[in-house]
């Protein structure tokens, strides 16, 4: 029943008019809840394997749409859910996780739904379940791409579903120590055990399979991360597992300490990825590239005198009326920088000053090929 | 340093920041070779003490606490951190039985083990401070200012947002605008310290290092976790988060094989010494004093 309310109204696209949205949604998704929640629940006999329990998924909608339906089981093995979820909107989420909510609304936050699963005995701990609804899908793979630790699970078990894209792993979701963290079309997921046992794992994996099953496959990654050179020659190569796609301060700090202060002009219109490159042969430092594209040309002409001001002080820094290629030297390394249009590159830590340029232009040439 | 300078990456490099939060953010031969470890040179009496005691029994598999273990291991610790004989003195050297003694434990994600918090209640009512005179005082300003004496016990974490979330940034409840402390002012939370209701006051830190956080707190990830089965505990906060921060980077390059550098950098370590004076985050200039347990001691 709620499935079906939800499908009549979906919305027009990912990025059209969302905030103007939101009330309907949580209306819609609330009503869908109590609905699900009036529904009668077998509460025992489902054995611990990893398919999912098959009589007791029922769809719960975080939302309206197609893309925030999830089927979520009201049983796995011995761990039984509550009937309803916990929302926490972004007015809430502090309560919730004070700490750590500026991450997700660092991403475009929509809502939190939290579940939590219990046992009959204390040993076997809890699981719990957060249904992070993002505005996009590249919001979700933004959270993800926070760590790409941990072992690689493929919860449809139909391998790869999109094409090989060498800048990222092409994991969607990925387990460690009883948490398994998922990306979903424009949900992020984390279910966690608190006590990891063999039984725990399987009902974990169980759980995550059971949301996304009904979901649509994943479609590609942000396409900024299609941008990332993957090679300077043989002097520079790209280290896959430490590319992360954001558009706030806060993650580019958490990732790679650049400055207190937002210097790049970063934002919820902001598409950004930081990824970091080995230098040929051993002991060299990392070498880091951050690619953003702006909502305009002014705010990226506007993002790099910033970040020139502060971190290229003296002449060096001076930007020209129309920002070219260049590189200074920086404490011993190189900062390298070229920005045209909406667009710019930025080389952090690089050995060289024929590297920390040709990286940086290299990465603009990427960002500029359509 | 500045309390309102910007720093940047390049004060690290440059070795304009202490050494210990230098290294930190760049690892340590990268941070060595920039500052030339002048940054951590000892100062003419500045020192500090910093108590770290362990026991393997202290968790069982499951993470359980034995809390006859922990009462044991808190006992030691105040007795080393005082130099007194039993646990009884040490205690009543650090608190008086008419104190009215505030328990400020982490409050969720990652809480500091209510274990150990029971654990210090029992011991403050041995020794006769009323079980009316013994509060949790973790949230507003109003609650430290209703204390005569203060006992910091957060867990040890990384913290996403301020490089360490541990002892330094126990209090920032107090500061009423917490949110305030998460961006470049998150150097600054050693100025909570000195809040009216607040100065003074802290007899002592207590660090819960029984399962410490190494990356990504206060929101949990189990990967990062792990069985340190700890107490840390000094009369000084700053040595008490600056030990506690060298003990999470070597967990973090144990983990990984290689340098991982904690981002953002813990300002707040070096902030608290150099400008507000709360204690020492030079490594030089505290000895620590190790008990138990030594297997992965990491410091």
């Amino acid at each position: 029943m709620g499935a079906t309310l939800a499908l009549e109204l979906t919305p027009a696209g990912p990025r059209g008019n969302v905030r103007g949205q939101k009330t309907v949604r949580c209306m819609i998704g609330l009503a869908t809840l109590s609905l699900l929640a009036t529904c009668p629940h077998p509460a025992e006999g489902l054995p611990a394997v990893e398919s999912p329990p098959q009589s007791a998924a029922r769809p719960v909608s975080g939302g309206v749409g197609a893309d925030t339906i999830v089927s979520l089981p009201k049983q796995a093995g011995p761990w039984v859910r509550t009937d309803s979820p916990r929302r926490i909107t972004e007015e809430t989420i502090f309560d919730y996780m004070d700490g750590a909510g500026e991450l997700y609304l660092a991403y475009r936050f929509e809502h939190l739904d939290v579940y939590d699963y219990t046992a009959p005995e204390k040993r076997l701990g809890t699981i719990k379940v957060e249904l992070y609804w993002m505005e996009t899908p590249d919001d979700a793979f933004g959270l993800l791409s926070n760590d790409w630790g941990g072992e690689a699970v493929d919860l449809r078990g139909q391998g790869d579903s999109r094409d090989l894209h060498p800048a990222v792993p092409s994991h969607d979701a990925l387990y460690g120590g009883g948490l398994l963290r998922f990306w979903s079309g424009n949900l992020y997921g984390r279910v966690m055990a608190s006590r990891e046992s063999p039984e725990s794992r399987a009902q974990v994996l169980a759980i995550a399979r059971s949301i996304v099953k009904e979901r649509p496959s994943n479609g590609q990654p942000p396409e900024i991360l299609s941008k990332i050179p993957v090679r300077l020659g043989e002097r520079l190569v790209l280290r896959p597992d430490r590319t992360c796609f954001f558009r706030s301060h806060y993650v580019l700090n958490s990732v790679y300490y650049l400055a207190p202060n937002d210097v790049l002009g970063l934002g919820p219109d902001v598409d950004a990825s930081i990824s970091e490159y080995r230098p040929a042969g051993t002991g060299g430092t990392p070498v880091r590239l951050i690619q953003a594209v702006y909502p305009s040309t002014d705010a990226a002409a506007a993002a790099l005198r910033t970040f020139l001001k502060l971190y290229v002080p003296g002449p060096a820094g001076q930007v020209p009326a129309k920002p070219a290629s260049a590189a200074a030297n920086a404490e011993g390394k190189w900062v390298g920088w070229a920005a045209a249009d909406r667009l710019l590159a930025i080389v952090l830590d690089a050995p060289g000053e024929r590297d920390a340029k040709e990286l940086a232009s290299a990465a603009l040439a990427a960002l500029m090929h359509q | 340093m500045s309390k309102d300078h910007a720093i940047t990456r390049r004060d690290f490099v440059r070795g304009t920041v202490g050494a210990v939060v230098g290294a930190s953010a760049l690892g340590r031969g990268a941070a060595g070779a920039a500052s030339g470890h002048a940054q951590d040179a000892p100062r003419p009496g500045r020192s500090a003490r910093v108590v770290i005691v362990r026991d393997e029994r202290a968790l069982d598999a499951s993470h359980d606490v034995d809390t006859a273990v922990l009462d044991r291991m808190l006992a030691d610790t105040v007795m080393r951190v005082t130099g007194q004989k039993t646990a009884n003195a040490a205690w009543l050297a650090l608190v008086k039985p008419t104190d009215t003694v505030g328990l400020v434990p982490t409050p969720h994600m990652n809480p500091t083990h209510p274990e150990l918090v029971d654990a210090v209640r029992r011991a403050l009512v041995g020794v006769g401070v009323p079980a009316g005179q013994i509060r949790e005082a973790q949230g507003g300003i109003d609650l430290p200012t209703a204390c005569t004496a203060l006992i910091a016990m957060p867990a040890l974490k990384a913290h996403w947002l301020t490089g360490i979330g541990t002892v330094l940034k126990d209090y920032i409840m107090y500061s009423g605008r917490p949110r305030n402390y998460h961006d470049a002012n998150s150097a600054n939370l050693g100025e909570i310290w000195l809040l009216p209701g607040v100065k003074g006051k802290t007899r002592l830190a207590l660090v819960d290092a029984l399962r410490p956080l190494c990356d990504k707190g206060p929101q949990p990830d189990p990967r990062y976790y792990w069985d340190y089965k700890g107490l840390i505990a000094s009369t000084d906060p700053v040595a008490a988060d600056a030990v506690g921060l060298q003990i999470i980077m070597a967990k973090r390059r144990a983990l990984r094989g290689e340098e991982w550098p904690l981002s953002p950098p813990p300002l707040c370590v070096s902030v608290a010494d150099e400008t507000f004076g709360l204690g020492t985050c030079r490594m030089s200039e505290i000895a620590i004093d190790k008990a138990g347990w030594a297997q992965e001691a990491l410091v």
